[in-house]
C-alpha cells in the first residue's frame, strides 16, 4: 500500500507540467491576447489608445515575446519563488486573488456538500427500503426534477418567486452595507438571509443524483444472502440495514469524493455568476476570456493538482473502508 | 449783447467738439487693449460669447446633437465665504486637514447654471452636503474612471466651445493656435494637500515621454494635429505656474482634448511628487529597490509605469495613496467594494460657498454579472445606474419596481448611436479582378446608394427598439426598394442565378458578408433583419459571427468586406469623438489609414477619392471644432463620407434610460442628449431630504 502512495504521488509531478503546458497553449488558442480585451475594454467606456501605447503594454506584460519563453519564465517563476506572476486586468499578484477567494468557495461548497449528504442519505436509503410505496415515488419523481433541472434555472425561479413574495432580492452572499463591516450578529443575520438560497439549489440539485446512485446500490445489496441471514439471527432491522448494506451502498459515493476536492474548490460556475457569490469562478471565467493567462494558467494548475490529489485519497479511503480492495497486493496476496 | 452772444455760443460750440474729439480716440484704445493681452499676438478666450453656436449637428437629419446655445452670459460671481463639509469637520477641528479657506485655489471654479450642462437641459440648484452614492459595477473602475471632473478646460456637456479654465487658471493660444499659455491656478493642491506646479508638467514630459529609460509612448493628443509624424508639442516652463506648449502646424484641434474627459488631466499633469520615489533618477537606490519588492516586480520602468494609474484604472488597488484632481479619491480596495471619498482639495464651488462635490462618498460594490447589476438596481442598491447598465427593453421591469425601490427613471439621448453598416473600401484592394473593389471604385457609388436604399430604418426601430430611437442621422427617407433595384441593376449586378441572387459585377456568384462580433444584444436581431432586407432586393447576403478578438485581427488584416459597429456619432460635431476614422471602430478604409499613419511606409496608398478625406481630416485638425471654420470642414467631412456610402446608420438616435434615487437633484432633465452626463456630472449631484 505504501509503495502504490507512494508511485502515485511521485506521478503527480511530471502529470502536473504536462498539464500546465497543455492550459497554457489552450488559453493563448483565440486571436489576439490580452492586450486586444483591453482595448475593447477602453473603447467601450469611450476611451482610445494608440498603438504606440499598445505596444509598450505589450512589452510591459511579456506578451511580445514567443509563447514557449513566456510558459518557462513563468514555470521557473513557480518553481524558484513560488511566484504564480501578476493578473493583467486585476495588477494584483495571483496568489493574492485566488487566496482571496479559494476560502470562501471551500465554505460554500463544503456545506453544500454536507447539506447534499444529510438530505441524501436518508432520503435514499428510504427510497430503498420501501420501494415502490408512495415515498418512494416521492422521492424518485423529486430526484428526477432536481436532475433535470439545471441548478442555476432553479436559482432564478427561487430567487423570483422569494422577490415577488416578501420583496426580499438574494443579491449576493452579504448585502452590500455588511460587506465589509466586520463580523457582528447583524451580518451573520444577513448572511443567513443570503446563503441559504445557493445552498438550498446547490444541495437540492446535488442531492437527486445521490439518491438515485443509493438506492441502486442498496437495492442490490438488499437482495443479498447475507442479509436474510441477519435478519434470521434477530438483529434489529435498522441495525441490519445500517451497518452492513448501507456501508457496502455508500462505496460508489466515497470513490467520487476524489473529484469533490476540485469542485469544492472551483465551486459552482454558473451558479455563482446567477447569484453574485464573490467565488472563484466567476473570475477564473473572466480570465479565460481575457486571455489574462496567469491567472487562468494558475488556477488550471491547481484544479488539476487537486483532482490528482483528491482521487488518491478517494483510492486510499476505499481501500480503507472496503476489507476487500488492496492495492498492489496482488503479488503478496499469491 | 449780440458779441456777448456770439462768443459764448462759439465758446460751447468749441467745447462740443474738443468734447467729441476727445471721445473718439478714447474708444479705441479699449479694443487694442482687450487684443493685445497676455502676449503679443495671442487671443484671449472668455467666458461663451453669445452666438458662438450654431448648429454643428451632421447633415441632413441631425438629432438634438447640436451644440447648444450658451447659457451664462457671463462668470458665476465667486463666493467670499466658504462653508465646510460636515464630513470633513472633524478632521479640521483634529488639525489634520487645514480649513477650507486655505484648501482652495485663489480663485475657485465657481459651478452653476450652465456649467456642467446647458441650462435647458439641466435646472442648478445650490445643493447640500451629505450622502453616499450607492453603485454596483462589475468592475472596479466603472462610473469613477468617468466622474472624475478635472479637465483642463470644462464647456457644458458635451461640447467644447465655452472652454472655461479648469485646472488652469488662464488659458490663451495665439491666432494660427500652435502656441499655448496655460497658467495653473495660484494655490490649487493635490488631494494630499501638496501644491500643483509646472514641475509636475516637466515632469510629465522630461522624466516619462522624453526620457531614455522610460520612453512613455507620447498620447495622441499631444502629437500635433494628432498625427505622429509631425511631432509632439514642445514645453517652455515660464515659472511655477505658467507653462507654453508649442506645435510645429496649426493644431486648434488641441482644445476639443483639453476640454475631452477621455484623456481627463493625467495626459499632460502628474503628481511629480509621488512619482519620483519609483524614477530611478530621483529614488534613493533603498527605497527602490523596497518598493519593487513591495510590488512583485523587477524593473523599475514597470513598477513606475504600474503605480502611475490612468483614470481609467482608478479603481484599481494600485491607486490607493496615489495623489489625483479628481473629486473623488479612492479610499478602500476590497475584492468586492471599492470606496472613494471627497477630495477635500478639489477646487471647485457653488455660488453660495460649498465644496463640490456633494455627496461626501461614492460606493461601489462590485458584481459578477451585468444581470447582477440589473438585480442589484431592481433591490434598491444603486443610487445611479446610466449608460450600458440599463437597457431600454428593462424599462418595463424598471418602472414596475420604482416605487419599492423609491427610483425614478428617464430617459436621454445617448453618447453612442446603434449600429452602422461599415462597407470597407480596401477590401481585395489588391486584387485585380476583385468584383467588390469594382463596385466600391465606381465614381456614382452606386452600390453604396443601394445599400442605403435597401436599409429600412424605421423597420429596425419598431422591431427591435420599441420605436423609441429617432430618424436616422444620415439618409434619412432613402428607404426606397425600387431605387435599390434599379441602382444595383445599373451597377452591373442585373443578372441573376436560379436562386434569384444577384450575380456580381463579374458575372460570377457575388456574396456580401457581414461580420458581426455581438458586442451588445441587439446587434445580432439587427443583423438578421439588415440580411432580410437586402436580400428582398436581391443580394446574396452571408452572415459572419465573430468573437470580439478575431473581429480586430481580421480588421486589421483587411478581411473585412463589410461589418457593423456602433459608435460615438453624437460627439463628433464637437470634437470629443473622432471614431469616424477610417480604422477606429468599423473598418472602412483600414489600409490607406495606415498609409496615412506610418507615412506611406505601410499600407495602401489612397486613390484620389480618399486623398480627399485626408486633406480634410488634417484640415480639421488646425481649428477648434466649434469655431466657425472648423464647423465648416466638419460639415464638408460628413458631406464626403455621405456621398461615399462608407457608413450606413440602421436606426436612429438611440433613446436609453436612466435609474435614479428619487432624492437626487441637479440631474439631467428628461430628453437631455447624453447619457453619460448623468455620470459625469456627479460633482452636482446632491440629496434632497424628503
Amino acid at each position: 500500500m505504501g509503495h502504490f502512495i507512494l508511485r502515485r504521488l511521485l506521478m503527480l509531478v511530471p502529470f502536473l507540467f504536462l498539464v500546465s503546458a497543455l492550459a497554457f497553449i489552450v488559453i493563448q488558442l483565440p486571436p489576439g491576447s490580452f492586450i486586444d480585451t483591453y482595448r475593447r475594454n477602453l473603447e467601450a467606456q469611450g476611451g482610445t489608445v494608440n498603438e504606440a501605447q499598445l505596444k509598450a503594454l505589450e512589452v510591459r506584460y511579456g506578451l511580445d515575446k514567443p509563447v514557449i519563453v513566456q510558459y518557462a519564465i513563468w514555470t521557473w517563476n513557480i518553481l524558484s519563488r513560488g511566484d504564480f506572476g501578476n493578473s493583467f486586468r486585476y495588477q494584483r499578484p495571483v496568489a493574492d486573488i485566488l487566496w482571496e477567494r479559494v476560502p470562501r468557495t471551500v465554505g460554500i461548497s463544503l456545506l453544500a456538500i454536507v447539506f447534499t449528504w444529510i438530505i441524501a442519505i436518508p432520503l435514499g436509503i428510504i427510497s430503498a427500503i420501501k420501494q415502490y410505496s408512495i415515498w418512494d415515488y416521492v422521492l424518485t419523481f423529486l430526484s428526477f426534477i432536481g436532475l433535470s433541472v439545471p441548478a442555476f434555472l432553479l436559482a432564478i425561479v427561487l430567487m423570483y418567486v422569494v422577490f415577488t413574495q416578501t420583496g426580499w432580492l438574494v443579491t449576493g452572499l452579504y448585502s452590500p452595507q455588511f460587506q465589509n463591516a466586520p463580523m457582528s450578529v447583524a451580518k451573520f443575520v444577513d448572511l443567513l438571509k443570503n446563503i441559504w438560497l445557493p445552498l438550498l439549489v446547490l444541495a437540492v440539485t446535488g442531492a437527486a443524483g445521490t439518491i438515485r446512485v443509493l438506492r441502486a446500490t442498496l437495492l442490490d445489496e438488499l437482495q443479498k444472502p447475507y442479509v436474510t441471514t441477519a435478519r434470521a439471527k434477530g438483529l434489529p432491522e435498522w441495525r441490519v440495514i445500517l451497518k452492513y448494506p448501507v456501508r457496502l451502498a455508500i462505496n460508489p459515493m466515497i470513490s467520487t469524493i476524489g473529484w469533490l476536492l476540485p469542485a469544492v474548490v472551483g465551486g459552482e460556475l454558473v451558479v455563482s455568476k446567477v447569484l453574485n457569490l464573490p467565488t472563484v469562478g466567476p473570475i477564473i471565467l473572466e480570465a479565460t476570456l481575457a486571455q489574462d493567462m496567469f491567472l487562468a494558467g494558475a488556477f488550471v494548475l491547481i484544479l488539476s493538482a487537486l483532482t490528482l490529489i483528491g482521487t488518491l485519497i478517494s483510492d486510499i479511503c476505499l481501500a480503507w473502508l472496503d476489507p476487500r480492495i488492496r492495492y498492489g497486493c496482488a503479488a503478496h496476496a499469491q | 449783447m449780440n458779441n456777448r452772444w456770439r462768443s459764448s455760443t462759439v465758446i460751447m460750440l468749441v467745447i462740443t467738439v474738443l468734447a467729441v474729439a476727445a471721445c473718439g480716440p478714447a474708444a479705441q484704445p479699449d479694443t487694442s487693449q482687450a487684443t493685445s493681452a497676455p502676449a503679443a499676438g495671442s487671443q484671449a478666450t472668455t467666458a461663451p460669447a453669445a452666438g458662438t453656436e450654431a448648429t454643428a449637428a451632421p447633415a441632413a437629419g441631425g438629432e438634438a446633437t447640436a451644440a447648444p446655445a450658451a447659457s451664462t452670459s457671463g462668470e458665476i460671481a465667486a463666493p467670499t465665504t466658504f462653508v465646510e463639509p460636515p464630513f470633513l469637520a472633524d478632521r479640521v477641528k483634529a488639525g489634520k486637514l487645514p480649513p477650507i479657506e486655505q484648501r482652495l485655489p485663489k480663485p475657485p471654479f465657481v459651478v452653476g447654471p450652465g456649467v456642467l450642462l446647458q441650462e435647458e437641459y439641466m435646472k442648478w440648484e445650490n445643493g447640500e452636503y451629505g450622502g453616499d452614492i450607492n453603485l454596483a459595477w462589475q468592475d472596479a473602475n466603472g462610473y469613477v474612471n468617468i466622474a472624475g471632473g478635472s479637465t483642463i478646460l470644462r464647456s457644458p456637456s458635451q461640447t467644447t466651445a465655452a472652454s472655461r479654465p479648469n485646472v488652469v487658471s488662464e488659458f490663451t493660444h495665439s491666432d494660427d493656435y500652435t502656441k499655448y499659455q496655460f497658467k495653473i491656478r495660484p494655490g490649487l493642491k493635490w488631494s494630499d494637500g501638496e501644491p500643483v506646479t509646472t514641475e509636475d508638467i516637466r515632469f510629465t514630459f522630461e522624466d516619462l515621454y522624453l526620457n531614455p529609460d522610460v520612453q512613455r509612448p507620447w498620447p495622441s493628443e499631444l502629437y500635433t494635429q494628432g498625427n505622429a509624424q509631425l511631432g509632439p508639442a514642445k514645453l517652455n516652463v515660464v515659472d511655477d505656474l505658467t507653462f507654453e506648449l508649442t506645435f510645429s502646424q496649426p493644431y486648434g484641434f488641441f482644445i476639443a482634448a483639453l476640454n475631452s474627459w477621455i484623456p481627463n488631466y493625467d495626459f499632460l499633469i502628474k503628481p511629480a511628487h509621488y512619482l519620483k520615489q519609483f524614477h530611478k533618477k530621483y529614488a534613493k537606490e533603498a527605497d527602490l529597490a523596497a518598493a519593487l519588492q513591495k510590488n512583485n516586480e523587477t524593473d523599475w520602468v514597470a513598477l513606475l509605469t504600474k503605480m502611475d494609474v490612468p483614470h481609467w484604472n482608478t479603481g484599481e488597488d494600485r491607486a490607493l495613496g496615489l495623489p489625483t484632481l479628481n473629486a473623488f479619491i479612492l479610499t478602500e480596495a476590497s475584492e468586492t467594494r471599492r470606496v472613494f471619498e471627497r477630495n477635500p482639495y478639489y477646487w471647485h464651488v457653488d455660488s453660495a460657498g460649498k465644496q463640490l462635490p456633494y455627496a461626501d462618498r461614492i460606493v461601489t460594490t462590485i458584481v459578477v454579472d451585468e444581470n447582477a447589476v440589473g438585480n442589484a438596481i431592481l433591490a434598491g442598491q444603486v443610487t445611479i445606474a446610466a449608460g450600458n447598465q440599463v437597457a431600454l427593453n428593462k424599462m418595463p421591469v424598471y418602472a414596475q419596481n420604482a416605487e419599492q425601490a423609491k427610483q425614478r427613471s428617464f430617459l436621454t439621448g445617448s453618447f453612442n448611436w446603434p449600429v452602422l453598416l461599415f462597407l470597407n473600401r480596401d477590401f481585395q484592394y489588391e486584387d485585380q479582378n476583385s468584383a467588390w473593389q469594382k463596385l466600391m471604385s465606381d465614381p456614382e457609388q452606386r452600390f453604396g446608394k443601394a445599400i442605403a436604399a435597401a436599409i429600412n430604418p424605421a423597420d429596425i426601430n419598431k422591431s427591435i427598439y420599441f420605436d423609441l430611437f429617432g430618424k436616422p442621422v444620415m439618409y434619412e427617407g432613402a428607404y426606397d426598394p425600387n431605387k435599390a433595384n434599379q441602382l444595383l441593376d445599373q451597377a452591373g449586378m442585373d443578372k441573376r442565378d436560379s436562386k434569384e441572387h444577384r450575380l456580381g459585377p463579374d458575372g460570377k456568384e457575388f456574396i456580401f458578408r457581414i461580420t458581426n462580433h455581438n458586442a451588445a444584444p441587439d446587434w445580432t436581431p439587427v443583423v438578421e433583419l439588415l440580411k432580410q432586407q437586402l436580400e428582398a432586393v436581391g443580394i446574396r447576403v452571408d452572415i459572419e459571427n465573430v468573437a470580439g478578438t478575431l473581429f480586430d485581427q481580421r480588421k486589421t488584416s483587411n478581411d473585412i468586406m463589410a461589418a457593423v459597429h456602433w459608435n460615438d456619432g453624437s460627439a463628433w460635431a464637437t470634437g470629443i469623438s473622432e471614431d469616424y476614422l477610417p480604422n477606429h471602430k468599423g473598418p472602412w478604409s483600414p489600409m490607406t489609414w495606415q498609409y496615412f499613419t506610418t507615412n506611406g511606409k505601410q499600407g495602401r496608398k489612397p486613390p484620389a477619392d480618399m486623398e480627399e478625406f485626408y486633406k480634410l481630416h488634417t484640415e480639421r485638425k488646425k481649428y477648434p471644432p466649434e469655431s466657425p471654420e472648423g464647423q465648416k470642414v466638419f460639415q464638408q467631412l460628413m458631406q464626403w463620407m455621405q456621398d461615399h456610402y462608407v457608413m450606413i446608420p440602421t436606426a436612429g438616435a438611440r433613446t436609453t434610460p436612466n435609474i435614479v434615487d428619487i432624492r437626487l437633484r441637479n440631474l439631467p432633465n428628461e430628453g437631455a442628449p447624453f447619457d453619460l452626463d448623468t455620470i459625469i456630472d456627479t460633482e452636482g449631484f446632491w440629496f434632497a431630504q424628503q
